[in-house]
């Protein structure tokens, strides 16, 4: 059985609040927006200044006055996932990484980060967008056991904001920017053991989420919102018949996308507020790494025999859940 | 573990050297045969708009690209799955590779899923030259019952887009193409994968060879010759896992510097004609290279009884090697 030894996030300083973007003059208000997405504020790694004057036209700039790269996030993630975990970077066995906005075309993150730590260990893009963390562990998952190092870094880091058209009110309110690591053992008893994963995708509607190579992030987000309230209790409605969930004990974490979506999901399967953790409203939309960082921020405050269940999803379309035991 | 099938695809304009030593004097076209060893390398890019624009705005070369690296990917991708007899509702997963994409989300794995009709879990490993060896390895490495009837793994690469075709030497060596496998573990094929395993060494300071997230490809002089030495580095790693080198075996490397490893392979108790190789009409094609070779000698490995040793070195001190057994039909 997996399970996860250590966790860590790391965000940027600077924050995009409602009224920093009310001052953008675009065509929104702090209303719509705690309406419709319900956050107040975005990490971002690009200076506030820079957005106010330029609006973020040029993505080639915005990459070189960024404060931090999606490859510096991360490895900031993975000092913490690595420190809580007990475990030194030349005990790492492989790294595994998905990087919604890559820092180069070739080496990639994981390669850099693990240059960047020391780690001389097999290394590759794991990559499927905002599903990943579900996707890393599903994929692990199904190793046999004695093929698998004892330890294993894996991250998931975005820098989004970089991809924003801050000319465009559609997206501008959603995206953060953050990382997320984790440390897995398959045979390391570790705080939070995998009692269950799975990942799938429709890739017929892969074209609702994209972000180009050379431009700005779209979405189709009304196509995706549905798509993302449906499928998220769908995978909470199967864990629940499954392992037989109690809302009064357990814990839910969803894609952190969007505030007002995650409070559709939570009523539509009664799940009160204390046992459901979520960092969207502060940090924003994070990507893939907006769900594993929820869990590295209530690291130290899990409490043995709790179970955490995930759901995960985005661009492929793809999704994914995970239900987690938490151990001593 | 069998491959069932291998495909390849490529764009339509072929690059020969006397069109390369034509955009550029830096290279006669003799010059560039000699120290590369390749005839011809194939690219999305128009002649017309190399000649005029030598490439110079990587930006520009996605729209002003005759064909997309996921429409390469579905072509190679039919191919193989015709190859195979296996139609796209069979697939059970789609792995997919793109070193360098025209869009960094979705994955390039359920592009291509979506233009074959495929509704399958996909998800991409990307690591270069050694992307479809990691394939191979994590599906040896997974339990039975957890790998699907058939797997198609793809990559797709379209370095030209981001080649200067007015200076330096990447526009020497790379080409684009598309190559496709289908793997199974129920079914039997040609090609019975013995082994796959990618490993690491310090190697981020020989690093040379880099794709920038905006820019031109950079590669250093002396690049064609560490992986040339990484390469034989890597041979000599993968025959300690062989009980004898015979006259029937066949080595498959990076496809990188070919013809530097032709010469050097004696040491190794190879001769020149064990080395498969397409670099020499393709050029240099990262990830999409190891399976494009595998379909170029599809019918040897149909027919004959063969060791196949595939290796594939990366930059940052990544090494893979495979090894395959053929003519098991």
């Amino acid at each position: 059985m997996l399970s996860i030894l250590g966790m860590g996030g790391f965000h940027p300083r600077y924050r995009i609040t409602n009224s920093f973007i009310e001052e953008l003059g675009l065509d929104t208000s702090t209303q719509w927006i705690m309406d419709k997405i319900g956050i107040e504020e975005r990490a971002t790694t690009l200076p506030l200044e820079y957005i106010r004057s330029t609006r973020n036209q040029d993505i080639k700039r915005a990459v070189k006055i960024a404060s931090h790269s999606a490859t510096d996030l991360a490895v900031e993630a993975a000092k913490i996932a690595l420190d809580r975990a007990g475990v030194k970077p030349n005990e790492i066995g492989l790294v595994i990484c998905n990087s919604c906005t890559p820092s180069a075309m070739s080496p990639r993150e994981g390669q850099m980060i693990a240059d960047s730590l020391g780690i001389v260990a097999p290394s590759y893009e794991l990559m499927t967008a905002c599903p990943a963390f579900a996707l890393h562990l599903d994929y692990l998952g199904k190793f046999r056991e004695e093929t698998l190092p004892d330890y294993i870094l894996g991250i998931c880091t975005a820098a989004m904001t970089q991809r924003v058209n801050y000319n465009d009110r559609t997206d501008c309110a959603i995206w953060g920017d953050g990382a997320a690591a984790y440390i897995i053992s398959p045979r390391k008893k570790g705080k939070l053991n995998v009692m269950f994963s799975s990942f799938a995708a429709d890739p017929s509607r892969c074209d609702a989420v994209a972000a180009d190579t050379f431009g700005f992030f779209h979405q189709d987000g009304r196509a995706v919102r549905d798509f993302s309230v449906r499928q998220t209790v769908r995978m909470l409605k199967s864990l629940e018949e499954r392992f037989e969930l109690d809302w009064t004990k357990d814990f839910f974490v969803g894609h952190q996308a969007n505030a007002t979506m995650l409070d559709q999901i939570t009523n539509n399967r009664h799940i009160p507020s204390s046992q459901h953790w979520q960092n969207v409203r502060f940090l924003g939309n994070q990507a893939a790494a907006g769900a594993p960082a929820v869990l590295a921020e209530h690291w130290d405050e899990m409490r043995k025999d709790t179970r955490i269940a995930v759901a995960v999803l985005g661009a492929g379309l793809s999704w994914g859940s995970l239900l987690f035991q938490v151990d001593s | 573990m069998y491959i069932l099938s291998a495909a390849s695809a490529h764009p339509d304009t072929l690059i020969s050297d006397i069109f390369l030593a034509e955009l550029s004097p830096e290279f006669a076209a003799s010059s560039i045969r000699e120290l590369t060893g390749i005839n011809s390398r194939y690219s999305v890019l128009d002649p017309t708009y190399l000649r005029e624009s030598k490439n110079l705005s990587p930006a520009a070369a996605i729209m002003a690209s005759k064909i997309a690296s996921t429409e390469l990917a579905a072509q190679a991708s039919k191919k193989a799955l015709e190859l195979a007899k296996i139609k796209p509702e069979q697939v059970g997963l789609v792995i997919g590779d793109c070193s360098v994409p025209s869009q960094t989300i979705p994955a390039e794995s359920q592009r291509i899923a979506k233009l074959l009709g495929v509704k399958a879990p996909s998800f991409d490993i990307i690591c270069g030259s050694a992307s479809m060896h990691v394939a191979l390895e994590t599906l040896n490495s997974w339990k039975d019952d957890q790998v699907p009837d058939y797997v198609l793994v793809v990559s797709s690469n379209v370095p030209t887009q981001r080649v200067n075709f007015e200076r330096g030497r990447a526009r020497l060596w790379c080409g684009d193409g598309a190559s496709a496998i289908v793997v199974s573990t129920r079914a039997k094929g040609p090609l019975k994968i013995l082994s796959s395993k990618y490993s690491a060494t310090p190697g981020m300071q020989n690093s040379l060879t880099s794709v920038p997230l905006f820019d031109h490809l950079e590669f250093a002089p002396t690049d064609p010759e560490m992986a040339t030495r990484a390469d034989l580095d890597t041979l000599r790693i993968g025959l300690r896992s062989l009980e004898r080198v015979t006259t029937s075996l066949r080595w498959i490397p990076t496809q990188i510097g070919t013809q530097r490893l032709k010469s050097s392979c004696a040491d190794y108790g190879l001769f020149a004609g064990q080395i498969w190789s397409v670099e020499d009409r393709f050029g240099f094609m990262f990830g999409s290279s190891f399976a494009a070779c595998l379909s170029e000698h599809w019918k040897s490995i149909v027919t004959e009884r063969l060791v196949i040793l595939a290796t594939a070195v990366t930059p940052w001190g990544g090494r893979a090697v495979s090894v395959l057994e053929s003519g098991h039909s």
